[in-house]
């Protein structure tokens, strides 16, 4: 015949599938009825806690409010490393066509000259008079020169273009 | 369907098959690992791998163990893969804590980090008979024990169970 101790090692290592001598115990057993009532009890809990929905597994299920003196926020989902990597490398792209971009002028300085002298008529008109040496060399300011053949300028003025 | 897993329409079955068992296979292999990522990295590795050996399963009715030693198996590799790993039990339940306060019942919130706190050898027969039905000699054959050895698992798993979540262990047996 089973003892108390036999039956309660017996009970918790399988609470659900008692042999028949756990049984005989039990029902002439007060306390070990009491034991196995308290157990399945707590059997039954343990079935829940182990039975998470795959909501919460995967982080998607509706989150219970914090504990007391808790706080915690929802896990939000895992974006996965490859897209995170397809993400910076076409940010990368973008930052670097966009610079380029910016550095490449859109036309070059010679024809952004002859447009904006094309707007003033004064300038194409042909003239022997010389523009005066003071004026030439308020145009030409303290950082150009005209080579010793540049021969007569008839016309010079300071323009605005490209912001400079 | 009993007999070799073959052809389109087999291959539908089975993927249905697998479909069906996933959310068995994604609690069992959080339990496992006690991490909601590792543990859908790891489910989704067991179903490429089935995918592939789909044709050596030749009872459809075994599927279940069958992913579950598969399961197991890249938990395993998940730690040959990361060498050095120590675990902080205290680390892992404060991160899992919305999965474990998520429960209705804060019993079942002490009760899910107690479950944490069982060392492995407990944690995974315990999980494998609650959870998965598993009779003691199909967690015998799954985790290579005795019947014996896995009574004794069992029982201190419970035991130490009732002690982490506060139960009148008064007359709970020695060893």
């Amino acid at each position: 015949m089973m003892d108390c101790a036999e039956y309660r090692r017996s009970i918790l290592a399988d609470p659900r599938h008692p042999g028949t001598d756990m049984l005989a115990h039990v029902a002439t057993c007060a306390d070990c009825s009491g034991y196995t009532e308290r157990l399945l009890r707590f059997e039954s809990r343990l079935d829940r806690a182990l039975r998470v929905s795959v909501e919460e597994v995967q982080g998607t299920g509706v989150a219970a409010p914090p504990r007391p003196g808790r706080s915690w926020t929802a896990r939000p989902r895992r974006v996965p490393r490859r897209w995170l990597a397809i993400a910076a490398s076409v940010l990368v792209a973008a930052v670097v066509a966009g610079s380029l971009w910016l550095a490449v002028p859109r036309s070059s300085l010679a024809a952004d000259v002859a447009s904006h002298v094309a707007q003033e008529p004064q300038a194409w008109a042909h003239a022997d008079v010389p523009v005066p040496e003071l004026k030439l060399n308020q145009v030409l300011g303290e950082h150009m020169r005209l080579k010793a053949n540049a021969g007569v300028v008839s016309y010079a003025n300071t323009c605005l273009f490209r912001a400079i | 369907m009993k007999g070799p897993i073959g052809g389109n329409r087999e291959r539908a079955r089975f993927q249905a098959l697998c479909q069906s068992l996933r959310p068995d296979l994604l609690r069992f292999a959080f339990w496992l690992s006690r991490d909601r990522d590792l543990a859908e990295d790891v489910v989704q590795e067991t179903m490429l791998r089935a995918w592939k050996a789909q044709d050596s399963l030749l009872d459809e009715g075994a599927a279940k163990p069958w992913l579950l030693t598969i399961i197991r198996r890249e938990y395993a590799r998940s730690f040959e893969r990361k060498r050095f790993v120590t675990l902080d039990i205290e680390e892992l339940i404060a991160k899992e804590e919305p999965m474990l306060a998520a429960a209705d019942e804060q019993d079942l919130a002490e009760m899910r980090a107690a479950i944490f706190k069982l060392p492995d050898e407990y944690r995974e027969p315990l999980v494998l008979q609650v959870l998965m039905g598993y009779s003691t000699a199909e967690i015998a054959v799954e985790l290579d024990l005795s019947n014996a050895a896995v009574l004794t698992r069992l029982f201190r798993a419970r035991k130490r169970l009732r002690l982490l979540c506060g139960e009148d262990t008064g007359l709970d047996p020695e060893e």
